[in-house]
């Protein structure tokens, strides 16, 4: 029997996971210096023991209405082999859970969704059946390009 | 596969390289006998030519043979057959040569063939001369002819000789001498005949080299000259006997031809000479040729003999070469792999057992491996996940200690809430007895007054009683006198028990003072004890947001742990046990809270009933106050009464005399009492007043201690929980204390 174990977290009132081998480390960080001309997902940067991370707004990126970054909220740094340092800002960091990989199922609507750029759906990696909820595992690899899409949006709406 | 240990999967790359170095070596040998194989065909090839000089060689011996076969075969057609046979031979040897200078390396051995092929194509000239000579095989002809015809003639000359002899004695019988003559020439012809006949044949038989050959040719010569002289003699002889000589004529005339023919032939002696060629010139030459072509052969075998020596130890020197270089390089592989996977297999070794350790929660031990591949980086994030391990246990075990130290204080402020709330309680129980002997003594003092009032009251039905009776009073005076001195007695009474409802009062006063004051102590204790419950939030704050800290460095470890993989589960379970201790020590912080937050509440609670009886006892103070100075005028009234009372006695003494001083005078007390009458219902008030408040204090006292105990219970409800908290501290130290890092020296 094999199965994953992801890292837990709620944002904007909704629980989602990353597997936990992507994630390096998480922090107590929430202030961090804006950066000009950026999206309203970023927040700016970090600097965690001297090394300086983009943090982004998850729920902003999920496309919920933009929230108030919470005072404790947490902030989940990704490692390397995901993006060129950067982390995710969430309301509060669940736990590290196993889940066996016969709960895990494709994210399936039936509908195309890679078409929609806006929608979250593309995040998605797969849904985890938990005891009673459905866990979402975002895929954070998808994150920077997106982030990268809306600078580039950013810059050519204030140009 | 994929499931083998390290060692298991360099030993199956070993047996790998081994065997590619086995299949190296293989096809190296392989190659190497081709190119032996190669090689030893070129040394065939030298030995085709050996084996061609050879035949050649043999073709030059069986010409030899054949010629000397041509020189001594009898037939002629046997001779010319071997003629030609050694004519063939030769001409094949001399194509052989040909074809060896085809195939022929260099110019010695052209030079040498050239040589070769000169002597035999001189022997071969010689040996053409020597079968010419052989074939026309004139002895043999000679000898054919000296047996055949000649024979023949000289046996049919003889017998004709006979016939004649025999003739000759039968005609001349009568001549005898005649007879005898004829006789003897046909004796000496025959003899003649026959020594020609054994001549010739000597003739024949010796060679013409020979040194008696001319002598006996000579010899034959003579005796043929001799033998025609003889026979033209005995012819005469026979014509004048008459004896018919035609047949021996014409025989000796054969004879005579055969005889010269044979001589010829035995002249020409071919075969003597074709012998003595072969023996002497062609002999020469054939030996110089079998020589040449022996030292042909020779060279030839010594090259074939040393190409195939040399290619063979070339061979085995290269196959030892390839055994030698096959064997170091396996040598050289199985030490080298034995190097790699030592240098592969001892720090993973080393990164294990620190996995283990670091399970077991030994985080001192590191590798410290320098080395710079991917197993030295293994190492180094071993080292690097024991020392981010060490720092978080070290946190953890600083945090416990901070937690242990607060939860200690937490103790000790709880105790000391305990002391001071067990002071309020014992305080306000002592409160609650002052304000029930103040109760007590305020309803005495109310039935004090209640009694002054009655008495009152009776005193004013008295006076009306007087007042009405004025005109009756002169008859009984006895009754008013007595009346009078009830009256004083009363007023006595009442005196006293103004006196005593005074000390009540003044009692009172002082125990509310003191109530006052207990109030105000209860009130700052309370205080006190907001502020330690202040505090002890302000704590379990702290102890909150170290669990906080702990949940997430667990968290954290989790995910290091996972990172790790295998090696990192049993630090992940132990993470796991932090973190659980973590929301615990989180949950028991709260808890700590909420019952604080309870029993600050109470305290308020408590302060705020504290300050409502201190207002009661205020009041009670200065309804006391009130009470005393209404005490001390009913006293001045009494006292008025009492001087009026006695003035009144004096007058009642007086009565006699004057009725209607005493009318004004009854009036006038009638007056007075009236007025004091309403001091004691003044009195009464202000007592029930009093009574009143008292049961006031009495009630918030009990509210006081009930606050007071309810505070006593929240605060033992906080010693337990710090206890609690305590035990938890403990844990978790104790947990921590598992891990064993080298930080500070406190391992």
């Amino acid at each position: 029997m094999s199965y994953s174990l992801y890292c837990t977290f709620h944002s904007a009132g909704r629980l989602f996971g990353v597997p936990v081998l992507d994630v390096k480390e998480v922090t107590n960080h929430n202030t961090f210096t804006r950066v000009p001309h950026s999206p309203q997902e970023v927040l700016g940067l970090v600097n965690i023991r001297g090394q300086i991370f983009l943090s982004i707004d998850l729920a902003s990126l999920l496309a919920y209405k933009q929230h108030e970054v919470k005072a404790n909220s947490q902030f989940i740094v990704f490692k390397p082999s995901v993006g060129q340092s950067f982390g995710i800002v969430v309301d509060q960091v669940g736990e590290i859970i196993s889940v066996d990989d016969s709960q895990s199922e494709k994210f399936a609507t039936g509908i195309d969704i890679s078409r929609d750029a806006n929608d979250q759906a593309v995040f998605v990696s797969h849904v985890c059946k938990l005891e009673n909820q459905v866990l979402i595992v975002l895929d954070p690899r998808k994150f920077l390009s997106r982030i990268e899409q809306s600078f580039r949006t950013t810059l050519n709406n204030n140009s | 596969m994929q499931n083998a240990n390290l060692g298991r999967k360099l030993l199956v790359l070993t047996l790998l390289l081994l065997a590619l170095s086995g299949i190296i070596a293989w096809v190296g040998i392989s190659r190497l006998q081709v190119l032996d194989s190669k090689v030893q065909h070129m040394g065939n090839r030298a030995v085709k030519k050996l084996v061609d000089a050879g035949e050649t060689r043999a073709l030059v011996l069986a010409s030899i043979r054949a010629q000397k076969n041509a020189c001594i075969s009898t037939s002629d057609e046997d001779s010319k057959r071997y003629a030609e046979e050694s004519k063939a031979t030769i001409v094949s040897a001399l194509k052989m040569i040909d074809s060896q200078f085809a195939r022929s390396s260099g110019d010695e051995e052209s030079k040498q063939l050239n040589s070769c092929k000169a002597s035999v194509e001189q022997y071969d000239k010689a040996n053409k001369d020597c079968v010419a000579l052989a074939v026309q095989n004139t002895i043999l002809k000679a000898n054919k002819e000296l047996y055949g015809r000649a024979t023949d003639t000289l046996e049919r000359a003889l017998v004709s000789l006979n016939l004649i002899e025999t003739t000759i004695q039968n005609t001349k019988k009568e001549e005898p001498s005649e007879m005898l003559a004829g006789v003897n020439a046909c004796r000496k012809l025959s003899n003649h005949i026959q020594e020609v006949s054994r001549v010739v044949g000597e003739h024949v038989a010796t060679p013409v080299s020979d040194s008696h050959f001319i002598e006996i040719d000579q010899r034959a010569k003579e005796l043929m000259d001799q033998l025609q002289k003889l026979s033209a003699s005995f012819q005469e002889i026979c014509q004048s006997a008459n004896v018919p000589t035609g047949e021996l004529s014409s025989s000796m005339s054969t004879f005579g031809t055969s005889v010269s023919e044979v001589l010829r032939l035995s002249a020409l002696d071919t075969n003597n000479k074709a012998y003595e060629l072969s023996m002497t010139t062609v002999k020469d030459r054939a030996d110089v040729a079998i020589r040449e072509l022996d030292d042909l052969v020779m060279d030839y075998e010594a090259t074939a003999g040393k190409d195939v020596l040399e290619s063979r130890s070339i061979f085995e020197q290269s196959l030892r070469y390839i055994l030698l270089a096959c064997g170091l390089g396996i040598v050289l592989g199985l030490g080298t792999s034995y190097w790699i996977s030592t240098s592969i297999t001892r720090p993973i070794a080393l990164v294990r057992d620190a996995s283990r350790m670091m399970a077991t929660g030994d985080l001192r031990s590191r590798i410290g491996l320098k080395q710079s591949d991917e197993v030295g980086e293994l190492a180094n994030a071993t080292d690097s996940l024991a020392d981010a391990i060490s720092e978080i246990v070290h946190e953890i075990k600083s945090s416990s200690k901070v937690l242990a130290s607060t939860s200690s204080h937490l103790g000790s402020i709880a105790s000391g809430l305990v002391n001071q709330s067990e002071e309020t309680s014992s305080r306000s129980s002592s409160a609650a007895a002052a304000v029930e002997q103040l109760s007590t003594n305020i309803s005495s003092m109310s039935a004090a007054a209640e009694e002054m009032s009655m008495n009152f009251s009776s005193i004013s039905s008295a006076t009306e009683e007087l007042s009405v009776a004025v005109g009756a009073i002169s008859s009984s005076a006895d009754q008013t006198a007595s009346n009078v001195g009830n009256v004083a007695g009363a007023v006595q009474v009442i005196s006293k028990s103004f006196d005593e409802v005074l000390a009540e009062a003044r009692e009172g006063a002082n125990v509310a003072g003191k109530a006052a004051q207990l109030a105000d102590n209860a009130e700052q204790t309370m205080r006190k004890l907001d502020q330690s419950g202040s505090e002890i939030s302000k704590f379990t704050e702290t102890i909150k947001m170290i669990a906080l800290q702990t949940n997430l460095l667990a968290l954290n470890a989790t995910i290091e742990a996972t990172s790790a993989g295998e090696a990192g589960k049993g630090f992940a379970v132990v993470a796991h046990e932090i973190k659980e201790l973590a929301n615990q020590s989180a949950k028991a912080a709260e808890d700590v809270a909420r019952k604080i937050e309870g029993v600050q509440n109470g305290t308020r609670q408590a302060v705020k009933v504290i300050s409502e009886i201190a207002d009661v006892i205020k009041q009670i103070h200065q309804s006391a106050g009130r009470i005393s100075q209404s005490v001390e005028n009913q006293n001045k009234s009494a006292q008025t009464i009492s001087m009026n009372i006695d003035e009144a006695n004096k007058g009642v003494g007086h009565i006699a005399r004057s009725i209607s001083e005493v009318a004004a005078t009854a009036n006038h007390m009638a007056r007075n009492i009236a007025e004091a009458s309403r001091g004691a219902t003044d009195v009464s008030s202000n007592v029930s007043e009093a009574a009143h408040a008292s049961s006031g204090i009495s009630q918030s006292v009990i509210q006081v201690s009930s606050a007071a105990k309810q505070t006593n219970a929240s605060a033992t409800d906080v010693t337990q929980s710090a206890k609690q908290l305590d035990q938890v501290a403990e844990e978790l130290r104790n947990l921590v204390g598992k891990f064993k890092i080298t930080r500070d020296g406190n391992a």
